[in-house]
C-alpha cells in the first residue's frame, strides 16, 4: 500500500508539474516580446524594440519613452528570463518523476 | 528541492504576515502537519508527507479590512496565476509550490469559485470546512504563529472525507495521517478533548468516522476511544 501510495503521489505531482509548465507558457506568452534597445542620435536617446522574426531580427522604431515605459519593459525582460528558468527546472522535474515512476 | 520549497513556503507566510492578512487565514491541508510538530513538541510525531499544494481556509465571512493584492504579493517569487478547472478556481503556481484558497461551503453548497475582492482572488468552496475554522490553533511556524485547525477536529475531518474518497489510496492515506495525529493526542492526554470534539459531530459524521477507523487493522485504540 506504501508503494502504491507514493507512486499515486508521484503521478498526481507529474500532473502538477505538466500543468505547471503550461501556466509558465501562458505566462511567457502573456509578457509582451522583444528587448528595448537604446540609441544616442544627436545627444537625444530613442528607443528601438528588438523583436526576432524568424531568423531575422527586426527594430521597431518606440521614439523617446518615459521612464515608466521603460520600466516596464526592463521588468517583462526579466520576467522573461526568469520564468524560462523555471519552465527549464520544471522540465527536469517531469523528467525525474517520469523516470522515477517508470523505473 | 525540498529546502527550497520550505524557505518558499515560509516566505510566501511572512510576506502575508507582513501584509497583515495571515491572522484571518488558517493553514490546512497537508502542510498544516508540518505546523504540529509545535503541539507536539513533547511527544513523538512526525508529519507524513506533503505534496506540493497549500491549502488556505478563508473563515466566512472573511475579515480583511484592507485591500491586499496577492498576485503582485507572490509575482516576484515567480509564481504565476493559474485558473484550475472548469470553474476556473484561481492558484498561485511556482515549480515548487501552488497556493490555493478555500472557503466553507454552506448549505446545499455551490461548487461555483467564491470572490474574494479584498485579496483579488476567488476561492472554492469545499465541505466541512467550517468544522475546520470552529477550533483553530495559532502554532509557531516559520518564526511566525500560524493559524491551524485544532489536530482533534483536522484527524476527525480526514477521517471523515477518507470514507468519501474514491481512489483507495488516497483514503488509506487520510486515515493514515488522521491515525497519526489522534495517536500523538492521545500520547499528549489529550483523550478527553478527542471524546469531546467527536460527540459534537453530527450522527452522520460520527457514523462515518467510526466506520472509517473500524477497518483501519492499526487504529484499534482509536476504534474503542470513540466507541466508549
Amino acid at each position: 500500500m506504501v508503494l502504491m501510495f507514493i507512486k499515486d503521489m508521484l503521478n498526481e505531482e507529474l500532473q502538477n508539474s505538466i500543468q505547471i509548465r503550461k501556466d509558465y507558457e501562458q505566462a511567457l506568452r502573456n509578457i509582451p516580446k522583444g528587448s528595448l534597445v537604446r540609441k544616442i542620435i544627436g545627444g537625444h536617446e530613442y528607443f528601438y524594440l528588438a523583436c526576432r522574426n524568424g531568423s531575422k531580427v527586426q527594430f521597431n522604431y518606440l521614439g523617446k519613452l518615459d521612464k515608466a515605459s521603460i520600466d516596464k519593459y526592463d521588468q517583462a525582460r526579466i520576467y522573461r528570463a526568469r520564468y524560462r528558468k523555471k519552465l527549464s527546472e520544471v522540465d527536469q522535474q517531469i523528467k525525474f518523476i517520469k523516470k522515477a515512476l517508470n523505473g | 528541492m525540498d529546502n527550497a520549497q520550505y524557505n518558499l513556503c515560509c516566505e510566501v507566510l511572512r510576506r502575508l504576515h507582513r501584509e497583515k492578512v495571515l491572522d484571518h487565514m488558517v493553514l490546512i491541508g497537508s502542510w498544516c502537519l508540518l505546523a504540529y510538530k509545535d503541539y507536539f513538541k513533547n511527544v513523538q510525531y512526525r508529519p507524513g508527507i506533503r505534496t506540493r499544494d497549500i491549502d488556505f481556509l478563508i473563515p466566512l465571512p472573511s475579515r480583511f479590512d484592507h485591500k491586499v493584492d496577492l498576485e503582485e504579493l507572490f509575482r516576484d517569487l515567480d509564481f504565476v496565476t493559474s485558473f484550475k478547472g472548469r470553474k476556473g478556481f484561481m492558484q498561485f503556481v511556482h515549480n515548487d509550490l501552488m497556493l490555493e484558497f478555500i472557503v466553507p461551503e454552506r448549505g446545499r453548497g455551490s461548487s461555483n469559485p467564491i470572490t474574494i475582492a479584498d485579496l483579488g482572488i476567488n476561492a472554492q468552496p469545499l465541505r466541512f470546512m467550517d468544522f475546520l475554522a470552529s477550533n483553530i490553533v495559532r502554532l509557531k511556524f516559520a518564526g511566525l504563529k500560524v493559524a491551524v485547525p485544532h489536530p482533534v477536529n483536522f484527524a476527525l475531518i480526514k477521517a471523515l472525507i477518507s470514507a468519501r474518497r474514491q481512489k483507495p489510496v488516497k483514503s488509506e492515506n487520510d486515515l493514515r495521517q488522521a491515525v497519526d495525529v489522534l495517536r500523538a493526542l492521545i500520547e499528549a492526554g489529550e483523550t478527553a478533548s478527542i471524546k469531546q470534539t467527536f460527540s459534537s459531530c453530527p450522527i452522520r459524521w460520527r457514523k462515518s468516522i467510526r466506520k472509517a477507523f473500524q477497518n483501519e487493522l492499526l487504529a484499534e485504540e482509536i476504534s474503542k476511544l470513540l466507541l466508549e
